[in-house]
């Protein structure tokens, strides 16, 4: 068995007396291209910026690569890309100086791959950081990840806040990395868009912990709309957890997760979408109605224990 | 990384790298020209003007003390400048070091590069330090020049001493430190800057004024006094007082038995208005040295000599350079525990 890019223990990170993370258990295996879901304050820079050793745990363990991340693991920095949400760059240098403090700054530097990526973009070396829109920052400042050749990139909302082709332009670029060289990939995104499209493996925060974490094939898989007339109102097949109910005067439609296949006729079986599950899930922290499924230990396979 | 470190600092440098020649070349000009006008002034062709005599030579004499008088109007706003911009640049080069990088956010980016934190700070503080070395080694040796060139007076006395020999880049150092280390707690420039100022202010005050004084051991002159008539004068004239351009750092009445110590200031008032209460009436020649003898004092000048001018600068920078090599030390330890 190889070893997970991303483990966490009980995992937990306070801010003052707000928790931004608690009890995060979970463990993202090599060669995914792993999202990071949640919404504003769910927990994943938090959890992202513990992963690079920019911030330490206030409890629980998380081990990157097989290593503990901290500030003075060079070997393990080296191993990883991060790109932050605010893509802090330095924004009086240009371009290439950028690339120069890259290449001083990390040993497996690869300056040719760094020059044909910009060269692609559109992006001359000598154009000063501040002056580039923030659609080509974001290139930039992934470039940078890039050029370090790094095994995991962990990546930050990388795509917030561009518009579509500059998204696209990026996502294409990361997928060329992916492709190319097999880097695993973790990141974190508000656009579920892009986790359908280029992601195979799915994370769920919500408020602070982890809600779902497993293969994107078998997220979609495992999930099915069970709907009845409310009239009839059936009892639930035995080996689901219910994850979001929604009724109507007629019809009661809940989202469950089944551990085997249902075969029950009272109920009319649908797949849903990976968004329908996401948002599911998403709402999961909000609500009550899932019962069942409160609690990260009831949404996950493998990825949680 | 020492090539980032300096492109980081690469703007304040040379903004002070040419504050620094301006000053240079004013004070190595002012320098020579007061030089040559004191050397004229001291010669034997002013021999008689300076002791109060008409002389042939008054006009031309004259004119040699206006001019000099001219060019030594500013001299103590030169010599602040000169202290103060190695002190300047420690303070800019210290709220760059940490806390711009930490209110930019660019830590994130600097700290997940494939370098330790120590490798960074450190390359950084020792570009830093190379700055200030070429800024504030020039400046001081010109200063140090020109301070002898102009007759400037008591070296070791607190209004030329912190500008003089290598104080200015020491004081630079330690503000530079100083700065680094407020800057890794306060993580906003802006307040970093004034706190850095007020510290600074406070370490300086304290030096000069308690530290200073115990560097070296204290010379006692035991003043005597002559009354003098001259004219419609008569009074109290000291004699035997410390030598010219001594620093006095106390001036008063002690017990007999003080030795070279100096008083605590409750002791130096209590002294005083004893003696004050002692002298009643009209002053003779016998009253004062009676009242002396009466309550077991005596009138001294506790001083450091001019030539101690070296052991002092030593002394003191080393403890400049002793709190910063601490503080880096610190700054290496905060930076290592702080989140970006």
């Amino acid at each position: 068995m190889t070893t997970p890019v991303l483990e966490t223990v009980g995992l937990a990170k306070r801010f003052g007396r707000k928790w931004a993370l608690r009890d995060c258990t979970l463990s993202i295996p090599s060669g995914k291209v792993a999202a990071l879901v949640g919404p504003n304050g769910a927990g994943k820079s938090t959890l992202l910026r513990m992963a690079v050793g920019l911030s330490r745990p206030t409890a629980g363990t998380i081990k990157v690569l097989g290593e503990l991340p901290g500030h003075e693991n060079a070997t393990l920095l080296q191993r990883i890309g991060y790109l932050d949400q605010e893509r802090p760059l330095y924004r009086g240098f240009r371009v290439d100086e950028m690339f120069r403090f890259g290449q001083g700054a990390n040993p497996m530097w690869n300056m040719e791959l760094a020059h044909s990526y910009v060269d692609q973009l559109g992006i001359s070396l000598r154009d000063q950081v501040n002056n580039l829109s923030s659609g080509q920052q974001a290139q930039v400042a992934l470039t940078m990840c890039l050029a370090k050749q790094p095994e995991l990139l962990i990546l930050d909302e990388p795509a917030a806040a561009l518009d579509p082709i500059a998204r696209e332009d990026l996502l294409r670029l990361l997928m060329r990395q992916v492709a190319e060289r097999g880097t695993t990939v973790v990141l974190s995104t508000h656009a579920l868009g892009d986790v359908g499209s280029i992601c195979d493996y799915l994370v769920i925060l919500s408020h602070s912990s982890v809600v779902l974490a497993d293969d994107m094939e078998f997220v979609v898989e495992s999930h099915r709309f069970l709907s009845a007339s409310s009239s009839i109102s059936p009892t639930l097949p035995d080996g689901v957890t219910v994850i979001d109910t929604r009724t109507s005067s007629r019809d009661v439609t809940h989202l469950v997760r089944m551990a085997l296949p249902i075969v029950d006729d009272t109920w009319q079986i649908t797949e849903p979408t990976l968004d329908e599950i996401i948002m599911a899930y998403l709402r999961l922290g909000t609500s009550s109605v899932a019962s069942e499924a409160h609690g990260p230990h009831a949404a996950t396979r493998g990825g949680i224990s | 990384m020492t090539w980032m470190a300096w492109r980081l600092q690469r703007s304040v440098f040379l903004l002070f790298v040419v504050m620094a020649v301006v000053l240079i070349g004013f004070v190595i000009a002012n320098g020579l020209h007061t030089e040559s006008l004191l050397h004229q002034w001291n010669s034997a062709t002013c021999y008689g003007t300076r002791h109060g005599y008409i002389t042939k030579s008054q006009v031309q004499c004259g004119t040699i003390f206006h001019q000099f008088a001219q060019s030594t109007t500013y001299d103590r706003y030169f010599a602040m400048a000169g202290g103060l911009l190695c002190g300047v640049l420690g303070l800019l080069l210290g709220v760059n070091l940490v806390a711009s990088e930490i209110d930019r956010k660019t830590v994130r980016t600097a700290w997940t590069q494939s370098i330790t934190r120590t490798r960074w700070l450190s390359s950084k503080i020792i570009v830093s330090l190379g700055s200030l070395l070429a800024v504030g080694l020039p400046l001081c040796f010109t200063h140090t020049w020109w301070i002898g060139a102009v007759n400037y007076g008591s070296r070791v006395a607190p209004n030329a001493f912190a500008y003089d020999g290598w104080m200015p880049l020491m004081i630079g150092v330690f503000a530079f430190a100083l700065t680094t280390v407020i800057g890794v707690l306060l993580r906003r420039p802006g307040w970093t800057i004034a706190a850095a100022l007020i510290a600074m202010v406070l370490v300086m005050w304290t030096m000069q004024g308690e530290v200073r004084a115990n560097l070296v051991p204290l010379r006692t002159a035991v003043v005597g006094t002559t009354i003098v008539t001259k004219g419609d004068f008569t009074g109290a004239i000291p004699t035997h007082v410390a030598p010219k351009n001594s620093w006095i750092v106390f001036q008063g009445y002690e017990p007999l038995n003080s030795g070279n110590a100096l008083l605590t200031r409750g002791e130096e008032t209590r002294w005083g208005n004893e003696m004050n209460r002692c002298e009643t009436g009209p002053i003779s020649q016998s009253q004062v040295p009676a009242c002396q003898h009466k309550l077991g004092l005596r009138d001294v000048q506790l001083y450091v000599a001019n030539n101690e001018f070296w052991t002092l600068q030593l002394r003191e920078g080393a403890i400049y350079l002793a709190g910063a090599a601490f503080l880096f030390e610190l700054s290496l330890l905060l930076v290592r525990r702080t989140k970006a």
